[in-house]
């Protein structure tokens, strides 16, 4: 003991020892040695001294990153040139994530050099040349290819989606970007479905369920997630389920949606991709007529248009019924518009209303879908 | 330490991860703060791991600043809900209340000194505080573990 320590009382002072080593004990390693998804931050700055600072820890990450991964960067006459400097190889860089992460800002439209950002790519654990990986620049995610050669490019199809309902409740999850990228379309396999996000603590586990049986374990480093799955040929990505697994051992599950930017509502007539059509328009219509105070609810995406609309009418009018001051009003098989007073009346209406309760036997739509659609909205009218 | 004894970055991140994540925790109260803080920190550790001679000390150091960093920010956000089992020991999860709710500076001071078993000299040297202050922090959560904690 030093001459400022304190004496405490041995059977206190044996307590809390006690005390502290098994509360530790109860915040579990979520990180498997072997299987560490790349997650790099590579905060850049304008000024090229310190960039190249960064650069350095950037290619340093890769001791903790793990699979190697050579890219650098692209350029992409369209937009912004990446400085040939940037693109250089460094030595024991591997992999180059500075490089890639900024290749895939520039190719798609972000200038990475002139304003400060912070990137950060995911790769899944074997993810090879001519893979995908995600890059989020500023929290805007992009999906990125990785040529042969290691340059980044920009991914030929590329869909972005939601995750519609029920993860689980109380705990801070939060599903931020969906892209698949497919050689065919949106619709079915094959394909790549890549779900980036953060779950809270009492997540243990993440996996994709795919119609045809097969699930993909996500892989979690601290809140990240990143569940990557490989869609068969065939198979419809639209029917994609994310599974939460929790501590307590329960599961819920959320739809995956995937929405093709490309897609025009009129050419994809009778396709089930027609309903995402739909949602972008409605969302547009709102964003253009300022209506924020809608907000539409999707039914579930394993049942057919018609099925869809008679769903919808049935959980309408479960709605209207129980008099919430909202009115519910089926536009089509993309969704039921809810018309509150503003935006901060929704939450004290979807409090009131317990949809789950009073709702749920009319069919599988959950206010989460609302809720989340209301955050797009608000994304839609901040672009 | 010379370059060859000094540990891979890698091989810390597997090693202690999980140590740090419960040591941020029991600093901060809070999981999800608690793997974040401990991801920063080693992503800021590459570009100046070739300097760092104590990997744990280092790791130890940049952990409890970071926690305290982010409390900081979060100074006015309430405190998370405590009606919670954590481990399911009676004993032991009321205590762990007491103290999950000390004020940060004493909290801080008990959970290394009672948990990574730092003399107090050296947590003032971490914390970069005055020996006496830090003293008088433990002296004040021991008091208040005293009068709440049932015999």
């Amino acid at each position: 003991m030093t001459d400022i320590d304190i004496e405490v009382d041995p059977a206190l002072d044996a307590h809390l020892r006690r005390t502290l080593r098994e509360v530790a004990s109860t915040v579990p390693d979520r990180a498997t040695s072997d299987n560490v998804v790349r997650l790099v931050t590579v905060p850049t700055r304008s000024d090229r001294g310190r960039r190249w600072a960064w650069l350095g820890a950037a290619a340093a990450a890769s001791v903790v990153a793990g699979v190697g991964l050579t890219a650098v960067a692209d350029r992409d006459s369209d937009h912004t040139t990446v400085p040939a400097a940037t693109t250089a190889p460094l030595a024991g860089a591997d992999p180059d994530m500075f490089g890639l992460a900024n290749g895939c800002a520039a190719a798609h439209g972000r200038n990475a050099f002139d304003e400060p950002m912070n990137a950060v790519v995911f790769a899944p654990t074997g993810s090879a040349p001519n893979g995908i990986v995600l890059v989020s620049v500023d929290d805007v995610f992009f999906t990125c290819g990785v040529s042969s050669d290691g340059d980044a490019m920009l991914t030929d199809h590329s869909f972005v989606g939601q995750i519609w309902g029920n993860p689980p409740r109380g705990e801070a999850v939060q599903v931020l970007e969906v892209r698949a990228d497919t050689s065919r379309s949106a619709l079915v396999g094959p394909g790549r479905i890549l779900i980036i996000g953060r779950a809270g603590a009492a997540v243990e586990g993440i996996d994709v369920a795919l119609p045809d049986g097969a699930t993909s374990p996500a892989q979690l480093v601290g809140r990240w997630f990143v569940a990557d799955a490989q869609v068969p040929p065939d198979v419809p990505m639209m029917a994609a389920r994310l599974n939460w697994h929790t501590r307590s051992g329960a599961t819920s599950t959320s739809r995956v949606d995937l929405l093709d930017d490309e897609t025009d509502a009129e050419a994809c007539a009778g396709e089930r991709g027609c309903v995402d059509a739909a949602l972008a328009q409605l969302l547009n219509e709102a964003r253009d007529a300022g209506r924020s105070e809608q907000a539409a609810i999707l039914a579930d995406g394993e049942v057919t248009n018609s099925e869809r609309v008679a769903s919808l009418t049935r959980f309408a009018d479960c709605f209207n019924a129980a008099n919430t001051g909202a009115t519910a009003t089926v536009s089509g098989p993309g969704g039921v518009r809810i018309g509150t007073s503003n935006l901060e009346d929704w939450d004290a209406t979807e409090r009131a209303l317990d949809v789950d309760a009073l709702c749920g036997a009319a069919h599988t739509v959950f206010v989460d879908d609302a809720w989340l659609l209301l955050d797009t909205q608000r994304r839609v009218a901040q672009r | 330490m010379s370059a060859a004894e000094r540990i891979d970055l890698g091989e810390c991140y597997r090693q202690q991860r999980a140590d740090l994540v419960r040591l941020a925790y029991l600093l901060s109260g809070d999981r999800e703060l608690a793997e974040d803080v401990v991801q920063v920190v080693f992503a800021d550790a590459q570009h100046r791991w070739d300097a760092v001679t104590d990997a744990r000390a280092y790791l130890r150091r940049a952990v409890t600043n970071r926690v305290k960093d982010a409390q900081r920010r979060r100074f006015r956000q309430p405190v998370p809900p405590t009606d919670a089992q954590w481990t399911g020991i009676p004993d032991v999860d009321e205590t762990w209340q007491v103290v999950r709710r000390l004020p940060p500076t004493q909290r801080h001071v008990v959970v290394l000194h009672f948990y990574e078993d730092l003399a107090l000299v050296d947590i003032a040297e971490l914390l970069g505080r005055n020996p006496t202050t830090v003293r008088s922090d433990l002296h004040r959560a021991i008091k208040t573990l005293k009068g709440t904690i049932r015999d």
